[in-house]
């Protein structure tokens, strides 16, 4: 185990160093056209120094990263303009944004509201369901459509 | 004396007379118990989102009520004895 870990470690190590020289040979064969002594340069870029450095840039890109990708997955708040008083049983257009296409109630995750707010609409749609203002399952919306036509 | 919303679902079937005598009792329950209807609304017939006791439509009835807390209990049972109540519901309002 110990073995493989070190393993792995220097293998990142090495990868990590291995974005830097690219650079360095650039900037290697710019400074030996510029008759400087490229020896001392390459043994200041020694792996130890290398690797921590490199590492504290990558960890806020992948936090930015990671940041935009949670608002892409999210970019709708379904909730947003929605007022506390108007969550309400007899209220079907407005509670009906909480429910999915089978009629099962949004997580908070999704629905983005306050706690507060989803307890309230969360009982809202409880009781439009027990008075068939809004369907428990898919499959009473496909009895009753079936029924329409 | 609390104040309460009422919402009752009869089976779509019955005639206005079996409405109104429907109604009436539910009336004669709460106004036994000390109530008051304050406002009444008739959603009329409305489309069930499902099924109930095998019927599509419904027609709805919404009383706001003012009465003790303990004539809640009286009216539920009330609702529950009369077959061509579908469903109900009895909230309380605040404020």
């Amino acid at each position: 185990m110990s073995e493989e870990t070190q393993m792995s470690e220097a293998a990142t190590e090495e990868q990590v160093v291995d974005e830097e020289p690219k650079e360095e040979e650039v900037a290697a064969v710019e400074q030996e056209q510029a008759g400087q002594v490229v020896a001392t340069l390459s043994e200041d870029h020694s792996p130890a120094d290398e690797g921590p450095t490199v590492r504290r840039v990558e960890g806020p890109a992948n936090f930015n990263r990671s940041k935009q990708g949670g608002q892409r997955r999210n970019p709708r708040h379904v909730g947003n303009d929605v007022r506390l008083g108007d969550i309400n049983y007899k209220n079907v257009q407005v509670l009906s944004r909480f429910v999915d296409n089978y009629g099962r109630i949004h997580n908070r995750r999704k629905t983005r509201v306050s706690a507060k707010m989803q307890r309230k609409v969360t009982r809202a749609i409880k009781r439009a369901r027990h008075l068939a203002l809004m369907p428990y399952t898919g499959e009473h919306m496909r009895i009753t459509s079936r029924r329409t036509s | 004396m609390n104040n309460y919303e009422l919402v009752y679902i009869l089976q779509p079937e019955l005639e206005d007379e079996g409405i109104k005598a429907v109604d009436d009792r539910v009336s004669q329950a709460i106004a036994g118990e000390q109530g008051t209807i304050t406002g009444t609304e008739l959603w009329g017939k409305r489309r069930l989102a499902y099924p109930i006791k095998k019927h599509f439509e419904g027609y709805y009835i919404l009383h706001n009520v003012s009465m003790p807390p303990g004539a809640v209990r009286n009216v539920e049972r009330q609702l529950r004895l009369s077959e061509d109540v579908l469903r109900f519901l009895v909230v309380r309002v605040e404020g």
